[in-house]
């Protein structure tokens, strides 16, 4: 199934490709002014926890949460015209357990003037402060943006249009960004027990298409970065099967009954819709306050329409830095918390109650639970510290202690086997990365 | 009155000694000969790739060697930051796909080369390699 999926990305890319070698072929070898360059980060990270954290990093510790490589060539054809092809080997998120190469970026660029530029190809989609350079681990201090708020989009990566118009207001630098593309990604759920034979415990991929579209406002002075965006994306599955708006409750007896989850179950049948439609609202402010002192600060919030069973919730987080020469200590704060009704639904599913002795209660507890883990309930916050150390303008070596509580559930963490969910759950995550550009 | 004359004498190479100091260290930045006179700001805008032209004139900058005494001079007097800082906003500038870099160039011969063959160049060299006829577009 995976592999079906996969086809459509690359093929995005190779059409890049496609655009990028024709712009090269249609000009001039001696016109065609081309750049390598690349970066890369190798980060190790273990917790103190069997419950897996950010889908690799437990006890026995990893370098695949964090470490990748990646080269880019920038052509320029004429000062107007340009393209970019970056790629970029890290952990596979199609698969589990490899490393895959795909590219990043590979776009064509018009900037006629100082005003315009406009981009197409793949692209990032420019949800966060840092979302466009979050590979680029020598560009931050923190080892690793707040995963709290950077992983609230199942994908910053589309296909499409960029339109990015610069103006100058009073002492601000204004840009406003305007986007709209698709693309087709996986999201990974976790299944503690699965639904053996048909379903093996462990992760699983569910294959989405989803097309963006968003506006994006950015504001630079000489000290202070303002950031608001709003964006836009409806999802659905790639296989074209609906999704469920809600699961309707059937009462066996007065307190005993389960929720309908799936339409081969005894019930009045499940809603669902063909799509779920999205929208982000993002804003984020940096601000370097002087003598080394420098505070981000970003807050998303995700509203979903069409089904109660998605992923709404709000996210953000405080970071202070401060500059001591090379050194950069670091300390952070983050929060995202799903909606009310995301949790309530969270905690139906996942806490089955059909008596044992009903029959097919164990089938139909299991495919509850099941149902409630393809969702995404999130309730944690973590508190980070740590330092970089820039080792020279282009190399950055980092070291970072992460606490993160969860209270009612998160579905960042895998559960084990046999092991209860993720409520009042603790952890201590270490981590140092060693990140280059070159 | 011996004593206002050695007074106004130390004050006068107190004033003088630093600037000629100033001027042996001072530089300039150069045009192509279809380049207009600008100002600091629209320099800073040009080298960090927010702008591109001026006056409708594409514009290709380019630098001086990483580490040279020059480039030193020029991210403290017109760049108004130090280089590693600079280094850094190309960094993630060229890995987010808005440009690259401005290209560097070892001498002020090899400056001086390619702005005057290269329609919309800019460069900086020190004054004191400023030739006749060269398009000097701003003093800091």
């Amino acid at each position: 199934m995976t592999e079906e999926f996969t086809q459509r990305p690359r093929r995005s890319v190779l059409t890049c490709a496609a655009m990028l070698m024709t712009a090269v072929l249609a000009t001039p070898a001696q016109a065609v002014d081309a750049t390598w360059s690349g970066f890369a980060t190798l980060g190790y990270a273990e917790s103190n926890s069997d419950y897996t954290y950010q889908r690799f990093i437990d006890r026995d510790g990893t370098l695949k949460r964090d470490s990748l490589l990646a080269g880019q060539l920038d052509l320029h054809f004429t000062p107007q015209w340009s393209a970019t092809l970056q790629v970029r080997a890290a952990a596979a998120d199609n698969r589990e357990d490899r490393w895959r190469t795909q590219a990043s970026w590979a776009f064509m660029a018009w900037r006629p003037d100082n005003d315009w530029l406009v981009r197409a190809g793949k692209l990032r989609v420019p949800l966060y402060l840092y979302s466009e350079s979050l590979d680029v681990g020598v560009s931050h201090d923190m080892v690793r943006l707040p995963h709290e708020i950077y992983s609230i989009s199942p994908s910053n990566e589309f296909t499409g249009l960029f339109l990015t118009r610069g103006l100058t207001v009073g002492t601000h630098d204004v840009s406003v960004d305007a986007y709209a593309g698709k693309s087709d990604t996986q999201t990974r759920l976790w299944a503690r027990d699965g639904l053996p034979p048909l379903f093996s415990p462990g992760s699983f991929l569910s294959s989405i298409r989803v097309k963006v579209a968003g506006l994006v406002l950015t504001a630079r002075e000489s000290d202070v970065t303002w950031r608001l965006g709003l964006h836009a994306a409806n999802v659905r599955r790639a296989d074209g099967s609906r999704l469920a708006v809600r699961f309707p409750r059937v009462d066996l007896a007065p307190g005993v009954g389960y929720w309908q989850v799936d339409n081969s179950i005894p019930g009045p049948g499940v809603p669902s819709v063909g799509s779920v439609r999205n929208v982000l609202l993002s804003a984020g402010v940096e601000w370097q306050m002087g003598d080394g002192w420098r505070v981000s600060s970003e807050l998303a919030s995700i509203r979903q329409f069409d089904t109660e069973l998605g992923s709404e919730s709000m996210a953000g987080y405080v970071a202070v830095f401060k500059r001591i020469g090379d050194f950069t200590p670091y300390v952070s704060l983050a929060k995202q918390k799903s909606s009310t009704d995301t949790l309530r639904w969270a905690r139906r599913l996942l806490t089955p109650g059909l008596p044992a002795q009903t029959p097919g209660a164990a089938q139909i507890n299991a495919m509850q639970r099941l149902a409630g883990e393809n969702g995404y309930a999130y309730d944690q916050d973590s508190i980070a510290l740590g330092v970089s150390w820039a080792l020279s303008p282009a190399a950055k070596l980092k070291a970072e202690w992460m606490r993160t509580r969860v209270g009612a559930v998160s579905f960042h963490f895998d559960t084990p086997a046999g092991q209860p969910g993720t409520a009042g759950l603790r952890v201590n995550t270490l981590a140092v990365n060693f990140s280059v550009a070159f | 009155m011996k004593l206002v004359r050695a007074f106004l004498l130390c004050v006068s190479l107190l004033g003088i000694l630093p600037g000629q100091a100033q001027d042996r260290d001072a530089l300039v930045v150069i045009g192509h000969p279809t380049l207009p006179k600008i100002d600091q700001l629209t320099v800073q805008r040009l080298y960090t790739g927010r702008s591109v032209e001026v006056a409708g004139v594409p514009v290709t900058v380019v630098n001086a060697a990483a580490g040279s005494k020059l480039r030193e001079r020029f991210m403290a007097d017109v760049m108004n930051q130090d280089d590693s800082r600079y280094v850094a906003y190309w960094t993630v500038r060229k890995h987010v796909g808005k440009g690259t870099p401005p290209r560097e160039l070892k001498s002020a011969g090899e400056v001086i080369e390619f702005v005057q063959n290269t329609p919309g160049a800019m460069g900086y060299i020190a004054a004191s390699d400023v030739r006749p006829g060269l398009n000097v577009v701003m003093k800091p």
